[in-house]
């Protein structure tokens, strides 16, 4: 390391992967990192590769990782001179990030007037239309009567989504087919929205036929200048969440991807937006592009822009929060293909509930063009407290064909038991006709449900039936072994089993 | 020793014998010499079926297992033959064929979707549980018809709690043997 390190030492606000994320950066670096935990993470991953750690609450976020003083109050007291938020959290809490920095520490990542401007979804479409940048057609306000409700509806043309202005990330949006579901829809999703983002107010926006769901990385240095990386493809999703991403986009076209990407540029440039950011768009069957929205914070998805740009996100983060100007180029050229799949504790044959339990038999994938960005550890325990997200696999390959070989390989090498995953489910995808040609919007997972469910073949039931019993004959062997307690080790299960009785394996 | 493995819904039946250092296992009417090494402590063992290279990891719970095989991971139900028997005889027996719909993780319940009386399919929703920042749908597991409602919108629920009780659809021994 040449020179003195951008900072001593940085708190980072957060958990899991992206804790971890941030810790490595920090460690190539030169710089000190301090943990947060709550007692559920005592013995995390992020906790012990972090150079400090600090208790701050109890399991429950709202008690922990989402108390924004006592984290502040945690970095003041370890000298820290900055926090970084990770994702989700605090990350997009304008009044966090203002706090942080009246408290004089810095925030990596934008100021809290931008991250509010964007954090107001109808503010943010307002935005776009005036410097030019389309938007899917639809309210300019949000609405609270049913009346002015329906006439918009109407004039929109159903189907049409009610989403929460206040919402984000995929949560808070109904979908609305025709005029009489609008009212219960309607009812249902303010109070959604007041539960969850302390916002009853909606807003309506058109339905897209078929979109992708393609968004553009950016970096902005805080003073006017901004750079695009290019685009991801995140359209594999399940209720508004991204299952699998992947880039560049098989749908891109380098026209598309110029004008998107300008698009990009100009909407961050509007507000002088400072640090990394990401715009979403939607694409419609004809490369028409839409504005969704912009997340003013890195995303759980951003490895596979690292993988095909060269570029490390996160010490561009800290570059930036440190002052320094940008050197990334605009346009960053993409090399190869890179894919990630989020390995998610839940239960996919059990309507994908969240799972718990405590990660045994851990295998992870290697070789080759394969990175894994999670928090597993043999004896880790899944709770409920946080997200379901256990780990990020994501592969490179030369093209997008080597990729999704190698994912499937590296989703296979994979393994782990003691709380069900989606394993299965993504290699399900991966195996489907559809993602295999690149063809697919973001209604494909409901679409090829069906497709994704493998039945094995019956070369591989016999594979699991001789596996099932030859086990659970090993077991009986070895149980009869410690049974007899006389160092059973030295004779081969089988052989004591069979003598005892009487060579009935 | 004859197993009875049940892999979706369809039973495949194998023969295991001892064959010096190794086993000799029947399938299908086909013979086949497995060499099989503990990796660890009876969780994780290499299989070498004719060859061909099997790395198997197990977690047992009575006659479920979960095998992940190469990496293909599958819920199996695994039953000697006499343990079939013995549950063969309970089930035509006993009978109450009754189901308590247990909750799987804490949360609050936001919604119920039946009543009692009401005829459930296996996969029905019945419950809408909040957790993890979701709304997750507790569905049934079999057919049945609904006996008992255990929960209202708002109760606080932890995991193991009972939510919805569903009866056989028939009558006491009707001889339905569960999946």
């Amino acid at each position: 390391m040449v020179g003195t390190p951008l900072f001593d030492k940085i708190l980072i606000a957060n958990r899991g992967e992206i804790a971890l994320r941030v810790i490595r950066a920090c460690h190539e670096l030169g710089i000190q990192s301090a943990a947060v935990y709550s007692e559920a993470d005592r013995s995390a991953l992020h906790v012990r590769e972090a150079n400090e750690a600090y208790l701050i609450g109890p399991p429950p976020a709202a008690r922990s990782y989402l108390d924004g003083d006592k984290i502040i109050a945690a970095a003041k007291a370890c000298g820290a001179q900055a926090i970084h938020p990770g994702y989700g959290f605090l990350s997009e809490n304008g009044a966090f990030a203002s706090a942080v920095e009246q408290a004089g520490l810095v925030f990596i990542g934008p100021t809290g007037a931008q991250i509010r401007a964007m954090g107001d979804k109808i503010e943010a479409r307002r935005l776009m239309q005036r410097i030019g940048v389309p938007v899917t057609p639809g309210t300019q306000a949000a609405i609270d009567d049913l009346a002015a409700l329906r006439r918009t509806a109407a004039d929109l043309g159903y189907p049409v989504m009610i989403k929460a202005t206040g919402g984000g990330g995929g949560k808070g949006i109904r979908i609305v087919g025709s005029p009489d579901e609008l009212q219960a829809s309607f009812e249902r999703a303010q109070s959604e929205a007041a539960s969850a983002f302390k916002n009853p107010a909606v807003y309506l926006e058109k339905l897209i036929d078929r979109p992708h769901h393609i968004e553009f990385q950016i970096l902005g240095d805080g003073r006017g200048k901004v750079v695009q990386l290019g685009e991801r493809e995140c359209s594999i999703q399940r209720r508004h969440q991204k299952v699998i991403e992947e880039c560049p986009s098989p749908f891109m076209t380098p026209e598309l991807r110029a004008a998107m990407g300008k698009a990009a540029v100009q909407a961050a440039a509007a507000i002088q937006y400072r640090n990394a950011g990401t715009i979403e768009f939607l694409v419609d069957a004809e490369r028409r592009f839409f504005f969704l929205e912009m997340n003013t914070r890195l995303q759980v998805e951003h490895p596979i822009t690292e993988e095909v740009t060269g570029v490390d996100l996160v010490r561009e983060q800290l570059l930036i929060a440190a002052g320094q100007p940008l050197t990334t180029p605009d346009e960053t050229p993409m090399r190869g293909h890179a894919i990630e799949a989020r390995i998610c504790a839940e239960d996919p044959d059990n309507n994908f509930a969240p799972a718990i339990g405590t990660v045994s038999n851990l295998d992870l994938p290697g070789g080759r063009g394969v990175r894994v960005d999670g928090s597993l550890y043999e004896g880790m325990e899944v709770s409920v407290h946080y997200d379901p997200l256990l780990a990020k696999l994501i592969v490179r390959g030369n093209d997008r064909e080597q990729a999704v070989a190698r994912m499937r390989r590296a989703l296979t090498e994979l393994r782990l038991t003691g709380v069900h995953t989606n394993i299965a489910f993504l290699l399900g995808i991966c195996e489907t006709d559809a993602f295999a040609r690149g063809l697919y919007h973001t209604g494909f997972i409901d679409e090829q449900r069906s497709s994704i469910a493998r039945a094995p073949s019956l070369r591989e039931r016999r594979d699991v039936a001789l596996a099932a019993a030859v086990l659970r004959t090993l077991a009986k062997g070895q149980a009869a072994a410690a049974g007899n307690g006389a160092g059973g080790a030295s004779l081969d299960p089988w052989t004591f089993a069979a003598r005892r009785e009487q060579l009935r394996i | 020793m004859r197993y009875y493995v049940q892999i979706q819904s369809q039973i495949e039946e194998v023969e295991v014998t001892r064959a010096g250092e190794q086993l000799m296992v029947a399938h299908g009417g086909e013979q086949l010499m497995v060499s099989a090494a503990t990796i660890d402590q009876g969780a994780r063992y290499s299989l070498l079926v004719a060859g061909r290279s099997l790395d198997v990891i197990a977690e047992m719970r009575g006659s479920q297992m979960l095998l992940i095989v190469n990496g293909h991971s599958h819920r199996i139900v695994v039953e000697d033959e006499r343990e079939r028997a013995a549950r063969r005889i309970s089930g035509a027996r006993s009978s109450s064929g009754r189901q308590t719909v247990t909750s799987p993780m804490p949360g609050v319940v936001r919604a119920v979707r039946v009543s009692p009386g009401a005829r459930v399919q296996r996969g029905q929703p019945l419950v809408i549980l909040e957790a993890m920042k979701m709304e997750n749908e507790i569905a049934a597991e079999g057919e049945g018809v609904v006996e008992t409602v255990r929960v209202a919108p708002g109760a606080a629920v932890n995991q193991g709690d009972a939510l919805v009780v569903i009866g056989p659809l028939l009558g006491p021994n009707s001889g339905k043997e569960r999946t």
